[in-house]
C-alpha cells in the first residue's frame, strides 16, 4: 500500500515535458466484442467483428494528452447466419478523448501505459430484409479504456488498446426494447504508431 | 372406374391437406415468421401462438417457444391462453347478435335501464361499447366496458357466460374456449346452463392453459401467478388462436352478425378511435380493426384485421411482451406495436 502511494506521488510530481509534444498517428485493426443494444436486431450471435480505424494523439513527455479517434465496424449487427434478416449494417464512432499516460521520464524506452476517456458520436445503421425496422441512429457516446504505446524506433512504434464505447442518453425509438444502454461494445485494437 | 374416382379423390384430398398452408397464399408468410421468431426472443415472450387468416381461411398458424418453460412444453396453435381484453370483441358480438339484432335493446339505451345498480345513469350502451366517456371523449376503460356483462345477461335472461357459450363458442365449435374461469368451480346456477360434460371440458382446457411469465430487461424469465379475474364483458375468456380463427372466419362470413351491424361495429363511433368492441383506424388507406389484451407480467393478446384485404392476425402470448410497454395501445394506435406493424407493413404495404 505504501509503495503504491509512493508511485502515485511520484507520478503526480513528475512535470510534463514542456518543450516537445509528439503527434502520434495510429492506424489500427481491432475486434469489437460483447455488444449490447436495445435496438431491435434480427440476427443472432453478432459476437466479434473486425473494426478498423485510426487515431491521432498529441502527447508530450508528461502525463496528459489528447486524442481524436475514429473506428468503423462493418457488419456490426449481422450474425453468422448467411441468410439472416440483416442485409447490411455498420457502427462508426468518432470521439475526442483525454489521455492520462505514464510520464516518459518514468517509462523511458519501455511500453508507456495510458488511460483514455472521452466523448463522441456513435453512428449505428442497419438495413433489414423488406426494409423493416431499419436502424439509423446518431448517438452521443462515451469512451473509456486503457492501452500502452511502445516506440520501436525514433519514428515508429506499436499501440495496444482496449476500450469500452457506449451510447449515453438519446431518446427511445418506439420500437426500441426497454434497457438503459442503446448501444455499447468493447473494442480491442493493435496499431502501428507513426511519430511526428 | 369407381375405385379410380376414389383414388383420384384421395389424391386430391391429400394434396390439399399436405400442401403447406403458406403455399396456398401469395403472402410473404415465411418472412413474417422469421421476423416473429426473432421478435419473440427480443421482446421477451417465453411462449406465443399465432394465426393468419386470409378470406376466412387459416393460411398460417404456429406456436413459438414454450407454453410451460419449466416443463419444456412447446406452445402450439391450440394452446389456451387468457385472451384478456380480446374478450370485448366476443362480448360486443354477443350483445349485438343476441340483444340488438333481436330488438331487445337499442344502443342508445342507458346502461342503468338494464342494470339498475350501474352507478352513472347517463351512460349509454354505445358509450361503453366504444369507450366514450360520460363527458363525450375517448377514454379506454375496460372496467367500464365490463359492466355490459349485466346488460347482456338481462337482455338474454341467462348468465353472461351461457350467452357467450351458446351464441358463439358452441355455435362455432370453439371447443377449447372457456367463457370465464368461474366455471372451473361451478355453482348450482352454472350447472343449470352447462352440462357436466361441458364443465369437464372447460376444466381440461384450463389445465392446458399456458403458464404466465415475467421477463425482465435482461431476459430473465420468472413464472408468475396466473391471474384469474372474474368474468366480465371486457375480460375473462380463455381461448386459443385456432378457436379465435373460427370466430374471425364467422364474422367475415356473416354467420354471426348482419352485414349492417358488422359495418357499424367496425366504423368509428364518432371522433374516437373505436367502433363497437373494436379499435378502428386507418393504415395506408385501409381500415384496420383491432383489439389488444394486456396483464402486466402475465399475458398479452392481439388481433388485427384488415377487412378490405380479408386479412386477420391473431396472437396470444404468455408474457406481456406482445402488447406491453412501450406500446400504449390503449391510446388507440396499433401501428406503434411491433407485431401489428410487422403484419401491416408486410401484408398491406
Amino acid at each position: 500500500m505504501r509503495r503504491r502511494l509512493s508511485v502515485a506521488l511520484l507520478l503526480l510530481c513528475v512535470p510534463a515535458t514542456p518543450a516537445r509534444a509528439d503527434w502520434l498517428i495510429t492506424p489500427f485493426l481491432a475486434t469489437s466484442f460483447a455488444p449490447e443494444t436495445s435496438f431491435l436486431v434480427f440476427d443472432e450471435e453478432q459476437g466479434r467483428k473486425l473494426t478498423f480505424g485510426g487515431s491521432v494523439v498529441l502527447l508530450g513527455g508528461g502525463i496528459l494528452g489528447i486524442e481524436g479517434d475514429v473506428g468503423h465496424t462493418p457488419g456490426f449487427f449481422e450474425g453468422k447466419e448467411p441468410q439472416g434478416l440483416v442485409l447490411s449494417s455498420r457502427v462508426t464512432t468518432f470521439s475526442g478523448n483525454l489521455i492520462v499516460a505514464a510520464p516518459l521520464a518514468l517509462t523511458r524506452e519501455s511500453l508507456r501505459p495510458y488511460l483514455v476517456a472521452g466523448l463522441g458520436l456513435m453512428q449505428a445503421r442497419s438495413k433489414n430484409v423488406a426494409d423493416l425496422f431499419p436502424v439509423d441512429r446518431n448517438l452521443l457516446s462515451a469512451t473509456f479504456g486503457a492501452g500502452a504505446i511502445g516506440l520501436l524506433s525514433e519514428r515508429t512504434g506499436v499501440r495496444f488498446d482496449i476500450r469500452h464505447i457506449r451510447s449515453v442518453g438519446g431518446a427511445m425509438n418506439p420500437f426500441d426494447r426497454p434497457g438503459v444502454a442503446r448501444l455499447s461494445f468493447w473494442r480491442a485494437s493493435a496499431g502501428v504508431v507513426f511519430r511526428y | 372406374m369407381r375405385s379410380l374416382k376414389v383414388l383420384l379423390f384421395a389424391f386430391l384430398a391429400y394434396g390439399v391437406l399436405e400442401y403447406p398452408l403458406e403455399a396456398q397464399t401469395s403472402l410473404p408468410i415465411s418472412l413474417f415468421e422469421r421476423y416473429v421468431e426473432s421478435l419473440q426472443k427480443q421482446v421477451g415472450i417465453p411462449g406465443m401462438s399465432g394465426a393468419i387468416l386470409q378470406n376466412g381461411r387459416v393460411v398460417w398458424e404456429r406456436g413459438f417457444g414454450f407454453q410451460d418453460v419449466e416443463g419444456a412444453i412447446a406452445a402450439r396453435a391450440d394452446t389456451p391462453y387468457p385472451i384478456l381484453d380480446l374478450t370485448q370483441t366476443l362480448s360486443s358480438t354477443a350483445l349485438l347478435r343476441r340483444c340488438l339484432e333481436q330488438h331487445y335493446l337499442q344502443l342508445g339505451d342507458s346502461v342503468a335501464r338494464w342494470d339498475p345498480t350501474y352507478p352513472d345513469g347517463d351512460d349509454t350502451i354505445v358509450q361503453l361499447l366504444s369507450h366514450v366517456s360520460t363527458a363525450g371523449g375517448f377514454k379506454y376503460d375496460a372496467a367500464r366496458f365490463g359492466a355490459l356483462r349485466e346488460v347482456v345477461s338481462q337482455c338474454a335472461n341467462r348468465p353472461y357466460s351461457a350467452v357467450l357459450a351458446e351464441q358463439i363458442f358452441d355455435r362455432l365449435g370453439m371447443a377449447t374456449s372457456i367463457p370465464g374461469t368461474e366455471l372451473l368451480e361451478p355453482g348450482s346456477a352454472d350447472r343449470r346452463f352447462f352440462s357436466s360434460g361441458t364443465l369437464q371440458r372447460y376444466a381440461d382446457v384450463a389445465r392446458q392453459r399456458a403458464a404466465s411469465y415475467k421477463v425482465d430487461n435482461r431476459g430473465q424469465v420468472t413464472r408468475t401467478d396466473s391471474p384469474t379475474g372474474p368474468m366480465t364483458a371486457a375480460s375473462g375468456v380463455i381461448s386459443t388462436v385456432r378457436d379465435l380463427a373460427r370466430f374471425d372466419a364467422a364474422l367475415g362470413d356473416g354467420d354471426l352478425l348482419q352485414s349492417s351491424t358488422m359495418a357499424r361495429a367496425w366504423e368509428n363511433a364518432g371522433a374516437v378511435p373505436t367502433g363497437l368492441g373494436w379499435f378502428v383506424q386507418r393504415y395506408n388507406g385501409e381500415r384496420v380493426v383491432w383489439q389488444f389484451g394486456l396483464t402486466r407480467d402475465a399475458y398479452s393478446a392481439l388481433i388485427v384485421k384488415v377487412p378490405g384485404r380479408g386479412l386477420t392476425l391473431i396472437m396470444l402470448a404468455n408474457s406481456d411482451g406482445l402488447a406491453g410497454p412501450p406500446y400504449n395501445l390503449s391510446d388507440g394506435s396499433v401501428t406503434s406495436n411491433l407485431f401489428a406493424s410487422l403484419f401491416l407493413r408486410l401484408f398491406v404495404g
